[in-house]
């Protein structure tokens, strides 16, 4: 067997314009699977208990179900039920952070939990308002213990967008298929992407742990 | 909209088969996983160059790199090294090989976290190299090891989905082919869901119940199922 890289060479301009679409997607899908993730917390907390019940049966068929399944059904199903289409992208888009705000609730939460109830009554005790409370006490402790968590979703976010390629999103994957059709070299054409994803994840994986002795040396 | 439950009562073999080919995929790949999970956990405990060197490159590469490209890769690497294999082997192997990097992590994670004094105690009483094994250091270790294995777990049977791509006849790609038939993506996406979603919550229920019974030793007290050992559950897709 031989590899012949010389031939991808002239298609790696189109790797890199695949990895900018990977973290175009994901980038905004993270963003907005927090915002969702929010909601879920706020729901899960809420005093009406059929709001309780949909989020945490939400949080339950997301982490239950494949993300392939929840991609075709965007992409696929959702039109149908709805009768307009989606654009490939924004039904990427759409599924990542659907997906990932079931996992940023669970993060939310225990940072959340991991919060002395003292600190509430502290806080109260000295006469600050609701809002100061968040604003000074709780938000600022709860930011380092959600920052690495919350990095690593990013990071399983990075790794779930070579899914988005079976529904035509021309990320780093779709671009090797493009390539391996092209030069009919599948196994470099792929090796090439594993590359690119490796760079990436394996960065942000160290990213993570930096952040993560970071976080303990703030909390110490 | 509408949505056609004669025309899932007409596919419904087709499901079945799926489901049938998800759940014998999971079991072959899954503990084949364990098994090299323990083998490669024990290789990078060793503390010798080669073999720690071997351990940390497996587990790295296969974690750092999206599963789709592991299965594409080997799908079109093998018959070019002249290795043949059914679409289904091939995925068997992928998903066996991917699990076995997690689970590796999960299992030196396990045996790090009890404490170097449990065995020095142990051995100070006089038991022997297994009783140490099986009676102190095992048990304790089962309350690291339900949880995250559980997780994987349940992450690993998601991803068989993908082995679709590589048409492996199992639950996603058989509702892809009643879409194909009949064009009813809602009806069909929704049920496979569906049944992901309970065959998932029948082996996160069996787990519980599996961890409540191995587990007793680790509670509080009786009655609490607050144990002493908390395990950090890995957030998996």
């Amino acid at each position: 067997m031989d590899f012949d890289f010389a031939g991808i060479t002239p298609h790696l301009p189109a790797f890199v314009q695949g990895a900018f679409v990977t973290l175009g997607v994901s980038i905004p899908g993270a963003l907005l699977g927090i915002v969702v993730g929010l909601v879920l917390v706020a729901g899960q907390r809420a005093p009406i208990a059929p709001v309780r019940w949909a989020s945490s049966t939400y949080v339950s068929f997301i982490r239950g179900t494949p993300l392939l399944v929840q991609i075709f059904f965007v992409y696929y199903a959702l039109p149908g039920l709805f009768g307009f289409n989606i654009p490939a992208y924004f039904a990427g888009v759409l599924a990542l952070c659907l997906n990932s705000g079931a996992f940023v609730t669970e993060i939310l939460r225990a940072g959340l939990s991991s919060l002395p109830l003292g600190q509430w009554d502290a806080a109260k005790s000295v006469g600050l308002s609701r809002y100061k409370t968040w604003r000074f006490v709780i938000l600022p402790q709860l930011f380092y213990r959600i920052l690495p968590p919350l990095t690593n979703e990013f990071t399983m976010v990075v790794k779930a967008t070579p899914l988005l390629s079976v529904i035509t999103v021309v990320e780093i994957t779709r671009t090797a298929q493009h390539v391996m059709n092209e030069t009919f070299r599948p196994v470099e054409a792929f090796v090439v992407a594993a590359i690119f994803y490796f760079v990436m994840l394996f960065s942000l994986s160290r990213a993570t742990r930096k952040l993560e002795t970071w976080a303990e040396a703030y909390r110490a | 909209m509408s949505f056609d439950f004669q025309l899932i009562y007409e596919s419904w073999p087709l499901f079945v088969k799926g489901i049938a080919v998800t759940i014998f995929i999971s079991l072959i790949s899954i503990s084949v996983s364990f098994f090299i999970g323990v083998a490669v956990a024990l290789m990078r405990l060793t503390e010798k160059r080669i073999p720690v060197l071997i351990a940390v490159s497996y587990i790295e590469l296969i974690r750092n790199t999206p599963f789709l490209i592991q299965v594409y890769i080997a799908f079109f690497v093998l018959p070019a090294v002249g290795i043949r294999m059914e679409a289904m082997t091939a995925g068997i192997v992928c998903l066996a090989v991917y699990g076995g990097a997690y689970f590796a992590e999960n299992i030196r994670g396990a045996i790090l976290a009890i404490p170097r004094g449990q065995e020095e105690a142990a051995k100070a009483l006089g038991l022997s190299y297994w009783k140490i094994q099986r009676k102190v250091i095992f048990p304790q270790m089962l309350g690291y090891l339900i949880p995250t294995t559980t997780n994987l777990t349940l992450s690993l049977i998601k991803d068989t989905a993908i082995l679709s791509v590589i048409t492996v006849p199992e639950l996603t790609y058989m509702a892809q082919v009643m879409i194909g038939e009949a064009f009813a993506p809602v009806e069909g996406f929704t049920v496979i869901a569906l049944m992901y979603w309970g065959l998932n919550s029948i082996v996160a229920a069996a787990a519980r119940k599996w961890e409540y019974h191995s587990c007793r030793h680790l509670r509080v007290n009786a009655d609490s199922s607050e144990k002493v050992v908390v395990a950090v559950l890995p957030e998996t897709r």
